[in-house]
């Protein structure tokens, strides 16, 4: 089972592979690489200098969590690019193009298509309306306990499980490529994101993910272009030879050898187009730009960066089929990838740069994950502290210093909880959390995001009840699909037959919050729906309701 | 108050809300990705890999450009209401 962690490291590309189906090899001995250990260190050093610098910057809640809200529109949507280009993207779409062909461009385009949506409906809106964390926009004009506390509960369980997957695929990662033991590899991960988040705050986050993000599609491309040049940069070329090296023959030219179900790829469609914008660490991102114009800057640059660089990583997929094959060095002896098909892009770097260049993707590897987990783990802690503790706890008198210091702490805790949780789940098949948690995202909170920024007649208890709904059922449906239920349970068949929960979950949290809402009678339920206008009004233009303003920003919609 | 007119805020643009532009976009380009899975899924064999690729490509191209021509919209809308 320790390969299935490889497999889910690499996230949402990874979780749709759940079941084993990518067919992974145990790992080998694997010797201490040091050009990798010595790329790695150097990056290390690099993060934590920023950590320092950031650290004498950051003493104020809004510097915490928001980087003093001062980061450019390229420089967030580069770190946006960074929180979403994870392992995932880079191995997991490899790896998946390089065993499955041609499913992979629909991976591709659902990695890039989400970011439109954002846009449409989210980004300005939420930066205009909120400070720390998304639940500000929910809890605007509905009742601030109830939706914090749903909202913590549902954040955290995204953020937990997204973070598990990331520590024990991330201990099996380092493992193999730098020869370090798993737990060492998992402590190491634990304490760096620890030391970046609890000193450095959101300045340091942001500031690493750019870097990383940088070094990410720097290195992309050198491997893409030197992958490209084996096949004269031509497109017909390298479908022609994958067609005849492929195991799967010109079936690889064909979609459907993974996804061959429709209405599961509809499922996942759903979970890929509204799973984004329900993840709690992309929609931090959006307050630390100074407003509305900005936060749509940043989603416009995103969206560059991550098309750029879901393109680059397919056509990487795709010449590995072609260039690894008849390598015997890179296959074990059950004729399966070494390290499973998730190396295909590291092998495919060795074979093209020799050690060197497998040093420096290793290390970037490495650079990658733990970035991701800073920005996990720092939106988990303010979860804690501005949403449990200031609002639900403090009851709005709180006191910044005591905030920030329970923020400190907080990131301390997860960091601990996050080292346990990869050590206790080592030898687990966590995959499925990875689909869990896009999947809660998007059932439970881009839905209530969605209605209360979008409908009027949305109410606290609409919202409470669709919330919930969402929650047990996107839970429900993942450990009745195969990726549990058989999987980590060893039942004989999944009692639900989908692997994603989206397509059923999704709208029934709408479903449930409408009704809830339209049968909410309440005078509170009245003075919710009457608030919507000033909402609506602040929502889209930053600024509170002005009777001289033109009839562009007017509305009837009441 | 009146319903809205050139909603966006764009000399010439549609007399309807912002929020309705923006809830059309967000259905056509979920129309858009959904439909897309459902015939390359839906139908294995019925178009070429190099179709499928370009398909996709075009889709990827579709999510850059139209975040890019939304920003524009909408700044434009903005720096028109604030009279700059």
């Amino acid at each position: 089972m320790r390969l299935a962690a490889p497999c889910a490291v690499l996230g949402w590309s990874g979780a749709a592979l759940a079941g084993g189906s990518l067919g992974v090899s145990p790992p080998p001995e694997t010797p201490v690489q040091w050009q990798a250990i010595g790329v790695f260190m150097v990056f290390v050093a690099l993060t934590l200098v920023i950590t320092w610098f950031a650290a004498k910057r950051t003493g104020s809640t809004e510097e915490f969590y928001s980087a003093g809200g001062n980061l450019r529109g390229f420089q967030n949507g580069m770190a946006i690019a960074g929180d979403w280009m994870s392992a995932a993207t880079f191995l997991g779409m490899s790896g998946l193009v390089f065993t499955f062909g041609m499913d992979g461009i629909v991976y591709a385009i659902g990695a890039a298509i989400s970011w439109p949506i954002i846009m449409f409906l989210l980004s300005d809106r939420v930066r205009n309306l909120g400070r720390h964390t998304y639940m500000d926009v929910v809890a605007y004009r509905l009742d601030n306990t109830a939706m914090r506390t749903l909202g913590s509960l549902s954040s955290l369980t995204i953020i937990f499980l997204y973070l598990t997957a990331q520590m024990v695929g991330a201990g099996a990662l380092i493992q193999i490529l730098f020869g370090l033991p798993y737990w060492v590899a998992v402590t190491l991960v634990g304490v760096l994101m620890s030391i970046y988040v609890s000193f450095g705050g959101m300045l340091a986050t942001s500031w690493i993910q750019i870097i990383k993000a940088g070094i990410l599609l720097v290195g992309g491309t050198i491997l893409g272009a030197m992958a490209l040049a084996r096949f004269g940069y031509s497109l017909d070329t390298m479908l022609q030879s994958a067609s005849t090296a492929s195991p799967l023959g010109r079936d690889v030219l064909l979609p459907g050898n993974l996804l061959g179900d429709p209405v599961a790829a509809l499922s996942l469609g759903l979970a890929f187009l509204f799973g984004p914008a329900g993840l709690p660490h992309i929609l931090m991102r959006f307050y630390t730009v100074p407003d509305g114009r900005t936060a749509r800057r940043s989603v416009s640059w995103a969206s560059l960066f991550i098309a750029y660089f879901q393109i680059v990583v397919f056509l990487i997929g795709l010449a590995a089929i072609t260039l690894l094959a008849g390598q015997d060095q890179f296959f074990a002896g059950d004729g399966k990838l070494i390290g499973g098909a998730n190396m295909a892009a590291l092998h495919l770097s060795q074979l093209l740069g020799g050690q060197w260049l497998l040093g420096v993707v290793s290390a970037v590897t490495f650079a990658t994950i733990l970035a991701v987990v800073a920005g996990l783990t720092l939106s988990a802690a303010s979860t804690f502290s501005h949403d449990l503790y200031a609002t639900v706890i403090a009851r709005g008198n709180r006191d910044e210093r005591r905030e920030i210091l329970i923020s400190r702490v907080a990131t301390v805790a997860v960091g601990l909880v996050a080292i346990g949780l990869g050590i206790v789940f080592e030898k687990q098949n966590v995959a499925f959390m990875a689909t869990l948690s896009l999947a809660v995202a998007a059932s439970v909170n881009f839905a209530l995001l969605f209605l209360s920024l979008f409908w009027a007649g949305l109410t606290t208890r609409g919202a409470l009840w669709g919330g919930i709904a969402g929650l047990v059922s996107s839970i429900v449906m993942v450990v009745l699909s195969a990726a549990v239920w058989v999987d980590v349970l060893g039942n004989a068949a999944p009692l639900f037959p989908y692997p994603h929960p989206t397509i059923f979950s999704l709208p029934l949290t709408l479903a449930v919050a409408v009704l809830a809402s339209l049968s909410d009678r309440s005078a509170r339920a009245d003075r919710e729906r009457a608030a919507y206008a000033g909402q609506l009004a602040i929502s889209e233009t930053g600024e509170q309701p002005d009777t001289s303003l033109p009839p562009a920003f007017a509305t009837n919609d009441r | 108050m009146s319903r809205a007119r050139e909603g966006s805020g764009v000399p010439g643009g549609p007399a309807v809300s912002r929020r309705t532009v923006d809830l059309m976009l967000t259905a056509a380009t979920t129309m858009l990705f959904l439909g897309f899975l459902w015939l390359v899924i839906g139908q294995p064999g019925a178009f070429s890999a190099q179709a499928v690729i370009a398909a996709g490509f075009a889709l990827i191209a579709y999510a850059v450009a139209s975040t890019w021509f939304y920003q524009r919209w909408i700044d434009a809308g903005e720096d028109r209401r604030r009279g700059s």
